[in-house]
């Protein structure tokens, strides 16, 4: 029986923590495109994005030993860095850049065709993804874009949408958990990356 | 502390990577605590929100960038399947894969050390994170105070087992928080702590224990007190640790506002 994609994904970890190259250019054919398009999507400028992308597998080559199954997939795993450095980012540039604000309003509910290039497995994760954010509730999607793509906090996601905190906190919570349980078996099934 | 619907939505958050602020420690210490629910549902929650990735189009990077990339990595262990080696070279070759097993078992252990270092470092890093975290909270509460612009200054005069202590309230009734500075407070048996009550219509409302230093000294920063539309009057009062929900000890210190 052949690996899974999530299973390579591990293998590909695990070669590259033995300082294997190819691994980590593996890694970066599969996923590079996704973690550019994120990177840009928060950042919105190509170059940062690029430098970002650089600095994440940098960071994979280096420290691919911080990897833990146990926390979540290589993708979330590499989803979560490339945000964390964006978002750092854009929260050195508050007040006054916010490039992520004022992309909220286009937000693509179809796949763009360069997400065609991606492998099957990516694909069928991508549109799983959407459907299942296009089912929750709007409120509960705004808070999490707010604080997915802009790097906003529960205080200021209240202020901006003018809710009170409590209600965000419950926003946040009841969003992932639908998420969660609309994604969550479709990883467990190996399928993709957990 | 028992598992609640507010450690999921700290778990949430936390897993947005959204700053806890002082509810950090909090969290973190339920986690401690070896909370398997909330250690799963962070795991989860990460998964759930990288969902939000996929709304991002995919976007290819210029292929200098790969190229760049791969040429700043340094030294790297070839992975491609060596030649098979004539009959003549086979001993050699066993030697050598004897050593490269040695070399592997070593480059193992080492990559082992290094992982449990980067784990220990990422481990003092995030809690040195979390300190900054609690400190610009707490900071940004006094200026929650002290710059309102209704901020006014109570003094607190001794009252019967300590006429000689003293203390000022820095009360604001919009911000609904209060800031107190006290001065030779005597310590206290080990179960007791001073309890701070904000009097509103004539009711007193407990506003939180604290310990003074060894020198008598306190600094205590109240909760917001939702509750309490304007402030009258306040007290300090000797109370079980933890505090009590209405005052049952002797009282210390008393005020009125100017």
């Amino acid at each position: 029986m052949s690996l899974s994609p999530g299973e390579t994904d591990r293998a590909l970890i695990a070669r590259v923590e033995a300082r294997d190259a190819e691994a980590l250019a593996a890694l970066y054919d599969r996923y590079a495109a996704r973690l550019m398009g994120l990177a840009q999507r928060i950042l919105g400028d190509t170059g940062e994005a690029e430098e970002v992308l650089q600095e994440v597998f940098l960071f994979v080559w280096r420290a691919a030993a911080t990897f833990d199954a146990a926390r979540g997939s290589v993708l979330a795993w590499l989803l979560v860095a490339t945000r964390s450095r964006s978002i750092d980012r854009i929260r050195t540039r508050r007040p006054a850049a916010r490039a992520g604000l004022t992309q909220m309003d286009r937000i693509p509910d179809k796949p763009d065709p360069r997400d065609l290039e991606a492998d099957s497995a990516t694909r069928e994760w991508e549109t799983l993804c959407r459907a299942a954010i296009a089912e929750l509730p709007p409120e509960q999607r705004l808070a999490l874009e707010l604080a997915y793509f802009e790097g906003l906090t529960h205080q200021e996601i209240s202020r901006k949408t003018s809710t009170p905190l409590g209600t965000v906190k419950t926003r946040v919570r009841l969003g992932l958990m639908k998420l969660k349980d609309r994604i969550r078996p479709y990883l467990q099934g190996g399928t993709h990356g957990s | 502390m028992a598992h609640s619907e507010r450690h999921e939505e700290l778990a949430a958050l936390q897993a947005l990577s959204v700053p806890l602020g002082e509810e950090s420690e909090e969290f973190f210490a339920h986690l401690r605590d070896g909370c398997a629910t909330c250690e799963q549902l962070l795991g989860e929650f990460r998964d759930a929100a990288s969902a939000f990735a996929a709304q991002a189009p995919a976007v290819s990077p210029r292929p200098e960038v790969r190229q760049k990339l791969l040429a700043s990595l340094g030294p790297a262990r070839a992975s491609a399947v060596p030649p098979v080696p004539s009959r003549a070279l086979r001993v050699l070759v066993g030697l050598a894969a004897a050593l490269m097993l040695l070399f592997i078992a070593m480059d193992d252990l080492r990559l082992r050390r290094q992982r449990e270092e980067l784990q220990s470092q990422t481990a003092q890093l995030s809690e040195h994170l979390d300190k900054a975290r609690r400190d610009l909270a707490r900071n940004n509460l006094r200026d929650v105070v002290l710059q309102s612009d209704d901020v006014r200054v109570l003094f607190l005069g001794g009252q019967g087992p300590q006429p000689g202590a003293r203390a000022k309230v820095f009360w604001s009734d919009k911000a609904k928080r209060g800031i107190l500075v006290a001065g030779n407070l005597a310590p206290l048996e080990p179960g007791k702590q001073y309890e701070l009550w904000v009097f509103a219509q004539g009711k007193p409302v407990p506003a939180g224990v604290f310990d003074p230093d060894t020198a008598g000294r306190a600094l205590f920063e109240s909760p917001e007190l939702t509750a309490i539309a304007s402030a009258e009057n306040f007290a300090v009062t000797i109370e079980p640790r933890g505090g009590v929900p209405a005052p049952t000890g002797p009282i210390v210190l008393v005020g009125k506002p100017s």
